[in-house]
């Protein structure tokens, strides 16, 4: 894989200037991302920190000019993944191959019963977006914000979740069903939908 | 040609497309295939539009959160008293 560290010697200075330059620029959108993972502010903070730590130290198999956004993403899926979800209390935690599976198998079934409307998604406030994001399992809430929130292709979320590209895409697309599922749900109970 | 038509033999591919086409990486073949199918069939516009539109509410109302300055500044105090 690409992933293959090519370790070069760089110095203080060097090593200050990429972390400062390509880096921290990224610090409100991992912020985002963890926070959005956690729901805790001193938790996203944690989290971070870690991930720039890490980066930190880890930053002479960083290429310069490659996708540094990408490369910090993943460290911190990596960090939550190791770190946060031992020590969480997430005890029901459904294994998401076994989530995927199931809804692959079900697709023409599943995709049937959507029946949101464009007009009751034009009428939604943030909040209904927001809960029905929160309320998806962490690795479909994860792709969405991946790829809606902050656009990276496929094939960079290939990359930071260690998936493959066709799972990024069954993945993003069960996830995307599921939240409109969750509005439709929502549109009903407010009435937005006129039967 | 016929108006709005309530289902259709290309309906199945073109979910399947929909949202290869929404993340922009869909092939040409594929994105004119998609193209043709929605300028005659209403229901698949539709679900384009839910789609399209759903996307671009996740981007309007899920605001970035700016991470703390004091979480920023101790990242930077941090890696300033890390020796090479």
């Amino acid at each position: 894989m690409e992933e293959e560290v090519k370790r070069k010697t760089l110095t203080k200075q060097q090593k200050d200037q990429i972390f400062e330059q390509e880096l921290m620029t990224h610090i409100n959108a991992l912020y985002n991302f963890a926070f959005r993972l956690v729901f805790d502010e001193d938790e996203a903070n944690d989290l971070v920190q870690e991930t720039y730590l890490k980066a930190y130290r880890f930053i002479e198999s960083y290429e310069e000019g490659t996708n540094a956004k990408a490369w910090l993403f993943r460290i911190l899926k990596n960090s939550f993944i190791n770190d946060y979800r031992k020590k969480s209390k997430q005890p029901n935690k459904v294994d998401y191959q076994e989530v995927e599976s199931y809804y692959n198998s079900e697709d023409t079934a599943v995709e049937a019963t959507s029946d949101l409307r464009i007009e009751s998604v034009q009428e939604m406030m943030g909040d209904e977006i927001t809960n029905a994001l929160n309320s998806l399992d962490v690795d479909f809430r994860t792709i969405i914000i991946l790829s809606d929130l902050e656009e990276f292709k496929y094939e960079e979320m290939a990359k930071i979740l260690d998936i493959p590209i066709g799972t990024v895409r069954s993945r993003l697309h069960r996830a995307r069903h599921l939240l409109k599922e969750k509005l439709s749900e929502y549109a009903r109970k407010m009435g937005y939908h006129k039967e | 040609m016929f108006g709005s038509k309530l289902t259709c033999s290309n309906c199945v591919r073109v979910h399947e497309l929909l949202n290869v086409i929404i993340d922009d990486e869909a092939s040409k073949e594929e994105e004119q295939f998609f193209k043709e199918h929605i300028d005659e069939c209403a229901p698949c516009l539709e679900k384009y539009n839910v789609e399209r539109s759903l996307i671009d509410k996740i981007k309007s109302k899920l605001s970035h959160k700016c991470c703390p300055e004091n979480v920023v500044n101790s990242i930077k105090e941090q890696i300033k008293s890390i020796q090479s």
